[in-house]
């Protein structure tokens, strides 16, 4: 199975404090630590495994820059077989829709069972993987957390869904699924295999290369722009009961009855 | 104006609360705006549904199929794009079944599309503002 992930270079949130910059109108990028979207990264190790059962390959791919490399590198440290960078100044500022549009053309170029997204960056809005599908005309599911492979060119997947249910669909080869953390327990990658693919060449593809309409794409063709960047004003915080199990029932009765929670 | 739709998730006879969250937030965008629900399933859960609805939307368009009984976002989806008109503003719940559907939506329909909106604040010169978080509002 020929299986490509969609993967994304993101601001680590675990290592980076994130505050606006002096402008007010984007989060201070200097000095920020990078990494792979967590939810790519189970991405990838799905793809991974399931290479592993039935035979094939796994491609990773990226919308972006230079820096953005990196990310293809740890993931093909993982045990990706290719890294494709796509990266043109014409596809600066593409809006979702605009991402979308450029990795259609890349797919069209070439032949994907299954395409896995991470189910959400944490910058972005969940919203790439739908996108594409519905570009292609593939099927789509979101916020996977289980895939088998099964006859007849289909997979049995299971989704998480509202109440902490869990649905079972098959869906039709090839497909676009969106993948849910969790999903697996993605591999450690040390220096020695980062060392290994570090001189892995990675294509890097443009505009041309791809036939993609530089005016279709990119921050003039944008429809979602950006316009303001803000911290939220906080909230009163939580108040936590301290008191005996008893005693916290209680107040919790009291504060619910205070609030109208409780008549 | 453009014409504002809310996709309404419903169970056992019952619209989800969020039916009533895009009420407010199609008034948010246009206060004299009348939405109109759309919802798609098959039965008495349906048209119980429907009646409930008609308390709080101007118009109701039930799309109403024995294949839509378990919803299915791309069975709902392309329902809806035959039925939605291009340029309308259509709300979602930011569930996971908007999650399935809206993407792929908003593609079909040829619309902008903006998930995980936490509030509103109106349309200025043609452009509809949104808040949204990144990060987790970190």
């Amino acid at each position: 199975m020929e299986i490509l992930v969609c993967v994304r270079r993101v601001p680590d949130t675990s290592e980076n404090e994130i505050e606006l910059n002096s402008a007010g109108n984007d989060i201070e990028r200097d000095d920020l630590v990078y990494s792979v979207n967590e939810a790519d990264n189970y991405a990838v190790e799905e793809a991974l495994q399931i290479v592993g059962k039935v035979g094939g390959n796994v491609t990773v791919v990226t919308v972006g820059g230079e820096d953005d490399e990196e990310v293809l590198r740890r993931e093909m440290a993982m045990g990706a077989k290719r890294g494709i960078l796509i990266s043109d100044e014409a596809f600066n500022g593409s809006d979702g829709k605009g991402i979308a549009a450029i990795l259609k053309a890349y797919v069209q170029k070439n032949h994907y069972d299954l395409i896995l997204t991470g189910v959400q960056a944490e910058d972005a809005a969940a919203q790439v993987g739908g996108m594409l599908a519905a570009m292609l005309d593939y099927p789509f599911a979101s916020l996977v957390n289980s895939i088998e492979v099964v006859e007849g060119g289909k997979l049995k997947i299971g989704r998480e869904i509202a109440g902490g249910n869990k649905e079972m669909n098959e869906i039709d080869l090839p497909c676009v699924l969106s993948i849910q953390t969790g999903i697996n327990e993605p591999r450690y990658v040390g220096m020695k295999g980062i060392r290994q693919v570090a001189s892995v060449p990675i294509p890097t593809l443009g505009a041309s290369d791809l036939g993609v309409d530089a005016a279709a794409v990119g921050e003039a063709a944008a429809r979602v722009k950006r316009v303001d960047y803000f911290v939220p004003a906080l909230g009163k915080g939580a108040e936590i009961l301290k008191g005996s199990r008893e005693e916290n029932i209680d107040r919790l009765i009291e504060l619910l009855k205070a609030k109208g929670g409780l008549q | 104006m453009a014409r504002i739709f809310a996709y309404i998730e419903h169970k056992g006879g019952v619209p989800d609360d969020s039916a009533m969250e895009l009420v407010s937030a199609a008034k948010t965008i246009n206060a004299a705006a009348a939405p109109t629900a759309v919802l798609t399933g098959w039965g008495a859960d349906l048209d119980a549904v429907s009646t409930t609805l008609c308390a709080s939307y101007g118009e109701v368009w039930k799309i109403a199929s024995d294949a839509l009984a378990y919803p299915n976002a791309e069975l709902v989806r392309k329902a809806l794009v035959k039925v939605i008109p291009e340029g309308s503003i259509v709300l979602i719940p930011h569930a996971h079944f908007g999650v399935d559907l809206g993407p792929g939506l908003s593609i079909k329909l040829n619309s902008p599309f903006v998930s995980d909106v936490l509030g509103i604040e109106g349309v200025e010169g043609g452009w509809l503002k949104v808040v949204r978080q990144e990060f987790g509002g970190r």
